[in-house]
Protein backbone atom coordinates (compact mmCIF):
# COMPACT_ATOMS: atom_id res chain seq x y z
CA UNK A 1 0.00 0.00 0.00
CA UNK A 2 1.32 3.44 -0.84
CA UNK A 3 2.02 5.77 2.03
CA UNK A 4 -0.62 8.27 0.96
CA UNK A 5 -3.22 5.56 0.71
CA UNK A 6 -2.30 4.24 4.10
CA UNK A 7 -2.57 7.73 5.61
CA UNK A 8 -6.08 7.98 4.22
CA UNK A 9 -7.07 4.56 5.46
CA UNK A 10 -5.62 5.25 8.89
CA UNK A 11 -7.37 8.60 9.07
CA UNK A 12 -10.72 7.00 8.34
CA UNK A 13 -10.14 4.15 10.73
CA UNK A 14 -9.16 6.43 13.57
CA UNK A 15 -12.27 8.49 12.93
CA UNK A 16 -14.36 5.33 13.20
CA UNK A 17 -12.81 4.10 16.41
CA UNK A 18 -15.32 3.64 19.16
CA UNK A 19 -16.05 6.84 21.00
CA UNK A 20 -15.43 6.65 24.71
CA UNK A 21 -18.66 6.23 26.64
CA UNK A 22 -20.00 8.98 28.84
CA UNK A 23 -17.75 9.15 31.90
CA UNK A 24 -19.45 7.84 35.06
CA UNK A 25 -18.76 11.15 36.74
CA UNK A 26 -20.86 10.75 39.86
CA UNK A 27 -19.75 7.20 40.55
CA UNK A 28 -16.11 8.18 40.21
CA UNK A 29 -16.53 11.24 42.40
CA UNK A 30 -18.27 9.08 44.96
CA UNK A 31 -15.21 6.84 45.20
CA UNK A 32 -12.74 9.72 45.15
CA UNK A 33 -14.55 11.52 47.97
CA UNK A 34 -14.72 8.39 50.05
CA UNK A 35 -11.08 7.56 49.50
CA UNK A 36 -10.10 11.04 50.66
CA UNK A 37 -12.12 10.85 53.84
CA UNK A 38 -10.28 10.60 57.16
CA UNK A 39 -11.76 7.14 57.61
CA UNK A 40 -10.08 5.95 54.43
CA UNK A 41 -6.78 6.77 56.07
CA UNK A 42 -7.30 3.95 58.44
CA UNK A 43 -9.25 5.37 61.31
CA UNK A 44 -11.26 2.71 63.06
CA UNK A 45 -14.99 2.81 62.71
CA UNK A 46 -16.53 3.56 66.07
CA UNK A 47 -18.49 0.85 67.78
CA UNK A 48 -22.16 1.33 66.99
CA UNK A 49 -24.52 2.02 69.82
CA UNK A 50 -28.24 2.33 70.09
CA UNK A 51 -29.55 5.84 69.90
CA UNK A 52 -32.88 7.15 71.10
CA UNK A 53 -35.56 6.51 68.54
CA UNK A 54 -35.86 10.13 67.55
CA UNK A 55 -32.16 10.39 66.80
CA UNK A 56 -31.56 6.97 65.35
CA UNK A 57 -31.53 8.05 61.75
CA UNK A 58 -29.71 11.33 62.29
CA UNK A 59 -26.23 9.79 62.40
CA UNK A 60 -27.17 7.75 59.39
CA UNK A 61 -27.90 10.99 57.58
CA UNK A 62 -24.54 12.37 58.60
CA UNK A 63 -22.76 9.20 57.55
CA UNK A 64 -24.33 9.18 54.13
CA UNK A 65 -23.59 12.81 53.60
CA UNK A 66 -20.05 11.81 54.31
CA UNK A 67 -20.24 9.43 51.39
CA UNK A 68 -21.55 11.98 48.99
CA UNK A 69 -19.33 14.92 49.75
CA UNK A 70 -15.71 15.50 50.34
CA UNK A 71 -15.00 14.74 53.95
CA UNK A 72 -11.39 15.17 54.46
CA UNK A 73 -8.51 17.08 53.23
CA UNK A 74 -5.83 14.56 53.72
CA UNK A 75 -5.10 11.18 52.30
CA UNK A 76 -2.35 8.90 53.31
CA UNK A 77 -1.74 6.67 50.37
CA UNK A 78 1.87 5.60 50.56
CA UNK A 79 3.11 6.51 47.14
CA UNK A 80 6.00 8.55 45.89
CA UNK A 81 5.41 12.07 44.72
CA UNK A 82 5.24 13.47 41.24
CA UNK A 83 8.15 15.79 41.45
CA UNK A 84 7.62 17.65 38.24
CA UNK A 85 4.39 18.56 36.54
CA UNK A 86 5.93 17.72 33.26
CA UNK A 87 8.00 14.88 34.59
CA UNK A 88 8.14 11.56 32.83
CA UNK A 89 5.70 8.87 33.79
CA UNK A 90 7.17 7.07 36.72
CA UNK A 91 6.34 3.89 38.52
CA UNK A 92 3.76 5.14 40.95
CA UNK A 93 0.32 3.87 41.57
CA UNK A 94 -1.98 3.87 44.51
CA UNK A 95 -1.56 0.47 46.10
CA UNK A 96 -4.46 -1.78 45.17
CA UNK A 97 -5.26 -2.57 48.80
CA UNK A 98 -5.80 1.13 49.45
CA UNK A 99 -8.36 1.35 46.66
CA UNK A 100 -10.05 -1.82 47.87
CA UNK A 101 -10.14 -0.45 51.40
CA UNK A 102 -11.79 2.70 50.12
CA UNK A 103 -14.55 0.69 48.49
CA UNK A 104 -14.97 -1.47 51.58
CA UNK A 105 -15.07 1.54 53.82
CA UNK A 106 -17.67 3.38 51.83
CA UNK A 107 -19.75 0.22 51.57
CA UNK A 108 -19.67 -0.28 55.32
CA UNK A 109 -20.54 3.36 55.92
CA UNK A 110 -23.44 3.09 53.60
CA UNK A 111 -24.77 -0.20 54.94
CA UNK A 112 -24.47 1.10 58.50
CA UNK A 113 -26.52 4.13 57.53
CA UNK A 114 -29.11 1.96 55.85
CA UNK A 115 -29.28 -0.34 58.83
CA UNK A 116 -29.90 2.58 61.16
CA UNK A 117 -32.65 3.88 58.93
CA UNK A 118 -34.42 0.55 58.53
CA UNK A 119 -34.15 -0.21 62.25
CA UNK A 120 -35.79 3.08 63.09
CA UNK A 121 -38.31 2.98 60.28
CA UNK A 122 -41.21 1.09 61.96
CA UNK A 123 -41.24 3.40 64.98
CA UNK A 124 -40.70 6.56 62.99
CA UNK A 125 -43.36 5.65 60.47
CA UNK A 126 -45.96 4.98 63.15
CA UNK A 127 -45.01 8.21 64.89
CA UNK A 128 -45.89 10.08 61.72
CA UNK A 129 -42.33 10.93 60.73
CA UNK A 130 -42.59 9.31 57.32
CA UNK A 131 -41.75 12.52 55.52
CA UNK A 132 -38.36 12.82 57.18
CA UNK A 133 -37.57 9.16 56.74
CA UNK A 134 -38.64 9.29 53.11
CA UNK A 135 -36.29 12.18 52.40
CA UNK A 136 -33.44 10.33 53.97
CA UNK A 137 -34.33 7.13 52.12
CA UNK A 138 -34.20 9.05 48.86
CA UNK A 139 -30.62 10.09 49.55
CA UNK A 140 -29.65 6.58 50.55
CA UNK A 141 -31.30 5.25 47.44
CA UNK A 142 -29.04 7.36 45.25
CA UNK A 143 -25.96 6.14 47.08
CA UNK A 144 -27.16 2.55 46.88
CA UNK A 145 -27.42 2.76 43.12
CA UNK A 146 -24.02 4.41 42.83
CA UNK A 147 -22.41 1.79 45.02
CA UNK A 148 -23.84 -1.00 42.91
CA UNK A 149 -21.94 0.42 39.94
CA UNK A 150 -18.59 0.48 41.73
CA UNK A 151 -16.29 -2.50 42.33
CA UNK A 152 -18.03 -2.87 45.70
CA UNK A 153 -21.02 -4.15 43.76
CA UNK A 154 -18.98 -6.91 42.19
CA UNK A 155 -19.23 -8.99 45.34
CA UNK A 156 -22.28 -11.20 44.69
CA UNK A 157 -23.57 -11.02 48.26
CA UNK A 158 -23.15 -7.26 48.50
CA UNK A 159 -24.74 -6.86 45.10
CA UNK A 160 -27.79 -8.87 46.11
CA UNK A 161 -28.03 -6.97 49.36
CA UNK A 162 -27.80 -3.64 47.57
CA UNK A 163 -30.48 -4.79 45.14
CA UNK A 164 -32.88 -5.73 47.93
CA UNK A 165 -32.00 -2.58 49.84
CA UNK A 166 -32.73 -0.51 46.77
CA UNK A 167 -36.25 -1.91 46.57
CA UNK A 168 -36.98 -1.21 50.23
CA UNK A 169 -35.54 2.29 50.05
CA UNK A 170 -37.53 3.04 46.93
CA UNK A 171 -40.69 2.04 48.75
CA UNK A 172 -39.83 4.17 51.78
CA UNK A 173 -38.88 7.09 49.57
CA UNK A 174 -42.31 6.87 47.95
CA UNK A 175 -43.96 7.43 51.33
CA UNK A 176 -43.19 11.10 50.97
CA UNK A 177 -46.16 11.49 48.68
CA UNK A 178 -49.05 9.75 50.40
CA UNK A 179 -48.10 7.70 53.44
CA UNK A 180 -50.65 5.12 54.50
CA UNK A 181 -50.55 2.59 57.29
CA UNK A 182 -50.94 -0.19 54.79
CA UNK A 183 -47.85 0.98 52.89
CA UNK A 184 -45.77 0.88 56.03
CA UNK A 185 -46.93 -2.65 56.78
CA UNK A 186 -46.13 -3.80 53.24
CA UNK A 187 -42.65 -2.35 53.48
CA UNK A 188 -42.07 -4.09 56.79
CA UNK A 189 -43.29 -7.36 55.28
CA UNK A 190 -40.90 -6.93 52.38
CA UNK A 191 -38.01 -6.23 54.73
CA UNK A 192 -38.82 -9.33 56.76
CA UNK A 193 -39.26 -11.60 53.77
CA UNK A 194 -35.85 -10.71 52.39
CA UNK A 195 -34.22 -10.44 55.82
CA UNK A 196 -32.83 -7.14 54.66
CA UNK A 197 -32.22 -5.79 58.15
CA UNK A 198 -30.69 -9.06 59.35
CA UNK A 199 -28.38 -9.17 56.35
CA UNK A 200 -27.42 -5.54 56.82
CA UNK A 201 -26.49 -6.24 60.42
CA UNK A 202 -24.52 -9.28 59.39
CA UNK A 203 -22.68 -7.29 56.75
CA UNK A 204 -21.83 -4.46 59.11
CA UNK A 205 -21.01 -6.63 62.10
CA UNK A 206 -24.03 -5.45 64.05
CA UNK A 207 -25.70 -8.85 64.07
CA UNK A 208 -26.80 -10.92 67.04
CA UNK A 209 -23.19 -11.64 67.90
CA UNK A 210 -22.90 -7.99 68.80
CA UNK A 211 -26.39 -7.84 70.20
CA UNK A 212 -25.26 -6.56 73.55
CA UNK A 213 -23.58 -3.64 71.98
CA UNK A 214 -26.82 -2.83 70.24
CA UNK A 215 -28.92 -3.27 73.35
CA UNK A 216 -30.64 -6.27 71.80
CA UNK A 217 -29.56 -9.09 74.05
CA UNK B 1 -3.47 14.18 10.29
CA UNK B 2 -6.94 15.41 11.25
CA UNK B 3 -8.13 14.06 14.55
CA UNK B 4 -11.36 13.35 16.30
CA UNK B 5 -11.67 16.63 18.15
CA UNK B 6 -9.13 18.74 16.40
CA UNK B 7 -6.26 20.42 18.04
CA UNK B 8 -7.35 22.22 21.12
CA UNK B 9 -6.57 25.79 21.78
CA UNK B 10 -3.87 26.43 24.29
CA UNK B 11 -5.34 27.18 27.67
CA UNK B 12 -2.73 29.57 28.87
CA UNK B 13 -4.71 32.75 28.47
CA UNK B 14 -4.12 35.03 31.44
CA UNK B 15 -7.77 34.89 32.54
CA UNK B 16 -7.79 31.13 32.55
CA UNK B 17 -4.54 31.00 34.46
CA UNK B 18 -5.82 33.38 37.11
CA UNK B 19 -9.04 31.41 37.48
CA UNK B 20 -7.07 28.21 37.71
CA UNK B 21 -4.80 29.60 40.39
CA UNK B 22 -7.78 30.77 42.42
CA UNK B 23 -9.44 27.39 42.11
CA UNK B 24 -6.30 25.62 43.25
CA UNK B 25 -5.95 28.00 46.20
CA UNK B 26 -9.51 27.22 47.23
CA UNK B 27 -8.88 23.50 46.95
CA UNK B 28 -5.76 23.81 49.06
CA UNK B 29 -7.74 25.84 51.60
CA UNK B 30 -10.10 22.92 51.97
CA UNK B 31 -13.08 24.05 49.93
CA UNK B 32 -15.00 20.91 48.88
CA UNK B 33 -16.90 22.84 46.21
CA UNK B 34 -13.60 23.85 44.64
CA UNK B 35 -12.46 20.23 44.60
CA UNK B 36 -15.60 19.27 42.80
CA UNK B 37 -15.23 22.18 40.39
CA UNK B 38 -11.69 21.15 39.55
CA UNK B 39 -12.86 17.58 39.03
CA UNK B 40 -15.74 18.66 36.82
CA UNK B 41 -13.49 20.85 34.73
CA UNK B 42 -11.06 18.07 33.87
CA UNK B 43 -12.73 14.72 34.37
CA UNK B 44 -14.02 14.26 30.83
CA UNK B 45 -10.68 14.76 29.16
CA UNK B 46 -8.81 12.71 31.74
CA UNK B 47 -11.33 9.91 31.37
CA UNK B 48 -10.98 9.93 27.58
CA UNK B 49 -7.22 9.65 27.83
CA UNK B 50 -7.44 6.87 30.39
CA UNK B 51 -10.01 5.06 28.26
CA UNK B 52 -7.76 5.13 25.21
CA UNK B 53 -4.69 4.05 27.14
CA UNK B 54 -6.75 1.25 28.73
CA UNK B 55 -7.49 -0.05 25.23
CA UNK B 56 -11.16 0.77 25.62
CA UNK B 57 -11.73 -1.06 28.89
CA UNK B 58 -14.31 1.04 30.73
CA UNK B 59 -13.63 -0.47 34.14
CA UNK B 60 -9.94 0.17 33.90
CA UNK B 61 -10.60 3.66 32.58
CA UNK B 62 -12.77 4.37 35.62
CA UNK B 63 -10.12 3.06 38.00
CA UNK B 64 -7.36 5.03 36.31
CA UNK B 65 -9.40 8.23 36.34
CA UNK B 66 -10.20 7.90 40.01
CA UNK B 67 -6.59 7.21 40.84
CA UNK B 68 -5.47 10.17 38.76
CA UNK B 69 -7.63 12.58 40.73
CA UNK B 70 -6.77 11.03 44.07
CA UNK B 71 -3.12 11.44 43.26
CA UNK B 72 -3.65 14.96 41.95
CA UNK B 73 -5.54 16.15 45.04
CA UNK B 74 -2.92 14.53 47.20
CA UNK B 75 -0.11 16.42 45.50
CA UNK B 76 -1.76 19.63 44.48
CA UNK B 77 0.25 21.57 47.03
CA UNK B 78 3.33 20.64 45.03
CA UNK B 79 1.95 21.94 41.75
CA UNK B 80 4.20 24.85 40.78
CA UNK B 81 2.27 26.23 37.80
CA UNK B 82 5.19 25.41 35.53
CA UNK B 83 2.60 24.10 33.10
CA UNK B 84 -1.15 24.23 32.74
CA UNK B 85 -3.03 22.25 35.35
CA UNK B 86 -4.46 20.09 32.58
CA UNK B 87 -0.96 19.17 31.42
CA UNK B 88 0.00 18.21 34.94
CA UNK B 89 -3.18 16.17 35.34
CA UNK B 90 -2.67 14.43 32.01
CA UNK B 91 0.90 13.56 32.95
CA UNK B 92 -0.46 11.87 36.05
CA UNK B 93 -3.17 10.17 34.01
CA UNK B 94 -0.61 8.77 31.56
CA UNK B 95 1.58 7.55 34.38
CA UNK B 96 -1.31 5.95 36.25
CA UNK B 97 -2.71 4.37 33.08
CA UNK B 98 0.56 2.93 31.84
CA UNK B 99 1.41 1.48 35.21
CA UNK B 100 -2.11 0.21 35.60
CA UNK B 101 -1.99 -1.46 32.20
CA UNK B 102 1.31 -3.14 33.05
CA UNK B 103 -0.25 -4.55 36.19
CA UNK B 104 -3.33 -5.58 34.25
CA UNK B 105 -1.28 -7.37 31.60
CA UNK B 106 0.78 -9.20 34.18
CA UNK B 107 -2.39 -10.37 35.88
CA UNK B 108 -3.90 -11.40 32.56
CA UNK B 109 -0.77 -13.30 31.60
CA UNK B 110 -0.88 -15.22 34.85
CA UNK B 111 -4.52 -16.08 34.24
CA UNK B 112 -3.82 -17.00 30.65
CA UNK B 113 -1.05 -19.27 31.83
CA UNK B 114 -3.56 -21.14 33.91
CA UNK B 115 -6.30 -21.22 31.35
CA UNK B 116 -4.15 -21.34 28.25
CA UNK B 117 -4.93 -24.90 27.40
CA UNK B 118 -8.65 -24.26 27.39
CA UNK B 119 -8.28 -21.08 25.39
CA UNK B 120 -6.24 -22.87 22.75
CA UNK B 121 -9.12 -25.21 22.10
CA UNK B 122 -11.67 -22.47 21.62
CA UNK B 123 -12.88 -21.94 18.11
CA UNK B 124 -11.64 -18.77 16.48
CA UNK B 125 -14.17 -16.00 16.26
CA UNK B 126 -15.26 -14.41 13.03
CA UNK B 127 -12.57 -12.71 10.97
CA UNK B 128 -12.05 -9.28 12.44
CA UNK B 129 -12.59 -6.29 10.22
CA UNK B 130 -10.05 -3.60 9.57
CA UNK B 131 -11.18 -1.49 12.52
CA UNK B 132 -10.76 -4.39 14.90
CA UNK B 133 -7.35 -5.09 13.43
CA UNK B 134 -6.37 -1.48 13.94
CA UNK B 135 -7.45 -1.59 17.58
CA UNK B 136 -5.47 -4.76 18.12
CA UNK B 137 -2.48 -3.32 16.28
CA UNK B 138 -2.57 -0.16 18.40
CA UNK B 139 -2.71 -2.27 21.55
CA UNK B 140 0.37 -4.18 20.37
CA UNK B 141 2.44 -1.09 19.67
CA UNK B 142 5.42 -0.59 21.94
CA UNK B 143 4.31 1.60 24.81
CA UNK B 144 6.23 4.77 23.84
CA UNK B 145 4.79 4.65 20.33
CA UNK B 146 1.30 3.73 21.48
CA UNK B 147 1.05 6.66 23.88
CA UNK B 148 2.10 9.19 21.28
CA UNK B 149 -0.13 7.68 18.59
CA UNK B 150 -3.15 7.64 20.88
CA UNK B 151 -2.55 11.17 22.11
CA UNK B 152 -1.84 12.68 18.70
CA UNK B 153 -3.82 10.74 16.14
CA UNK B 154 -6.74 9.62 18.29
CA UNK B 155 -7.15 12.26 20.97
CA UNK B 156 -5.88 15.32 19.18
CA UNK B 157 -3.06 16.54 21.38
CA UNK B 158 -0.39 18.64 19.71
CA UNK B 159 3.23 17.53 19.68
CA UNK B 160 3.95 20.41 22.03
CA UNK B 161 1.36 19.16 24.50
CA UNK B 162 2.62 15.61 24.22
CA UNK B 163 6.14 16.84 24.78
CA UNK B 164 5.05 18.59 27.97
CA UNK B 165 2.99 15.70 29.27
CA UNK B 166 5.64 13.07 28.54
CA UNK B 167 8.57 15.36 29.29
CA UNK B 168 10.34 14.96 25.98
CA UNK B 169 11.28 17.16 23.05
CA UNK B 170 8.71 17.82 20.39
CA UNK B 171 10.95 16.15 17.84
CA UNK B 172 10.87 12.92 19.83
CA UNK B 173 7.10 12.99 19.82
CA UNK B 174 7.09 13.40 16.05
CA UNK B 175 9.61 10.62 15.57
CA UNK B 176 7.65 8.23 17.75
CA UNK B 177 4.45 9.04 15.90
CA UNK B 178 6.16 8.32 12.62
CA UNK B 179 7.42 4.98 13.89
CA UNK B 180 4.03 4.12 15.32
CA UNK B 181 2.37 4.77 11.97
CA UNK B 182 5.05 2.74 10.19
CA UNK B 183 4.40 -0.21 12.46
CA UNK B 184 0.67 0.04 11.95
CA UNK B 185 1.21 0.25 8.24
CA UNK B 186 3.20 -2.98 8.30
CA UNK B 187 0.58 -4.72 10.39
CA UNK B 188 -2.38 -3.54 8.37
CA UNK B 189 -0.87 -3.44 4.90
CA UNK B 190 -1.81 -6.94 3.83
CA UNK B 191 -5.34 -6.68 5.10
CA UNK B 192 -5.94 -3.15 3.83
CA UNK B 193 -4.64 -4.03 0.42
CA UNK B 194 -7.19 -6.76 -0.10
Amino acid sequence: MKEDNFENVLRELVRDLDLPPEPPREAMWFVISAARSPQARGERRSVPFRLPVWARWAPALAAALVIGIVLGRLTDFPSPSVTSPAGPPVAETMPEPAAENAYQLVTMQHLTSAEALLAAFPVDARAGRTGEVAVWATDLLTDTRLLAETPAGEDPQIRRLLGDLELVLAQIAALRDAPRGEDVRLIEDGMNQNDVLVRLRAATGNDVVNGNLMGES
Amino acid sequence: MPVSEGRRAAETGSGVVVEERRLIERVLAGDPAAERALYDAHVDRVYRLCYRLADGDVDLAQDFTQETFLRAFDRLAGFRHASALSTWLHAIAVSVSLNGMRRHRRRRERETGLEGAEAMQEKPTAEPDLKDRLKAAIARLPEPYRVVFVMYDVEGYTHEEIGQVLAMPTGTSKARLSRARARLREELAAFAGE
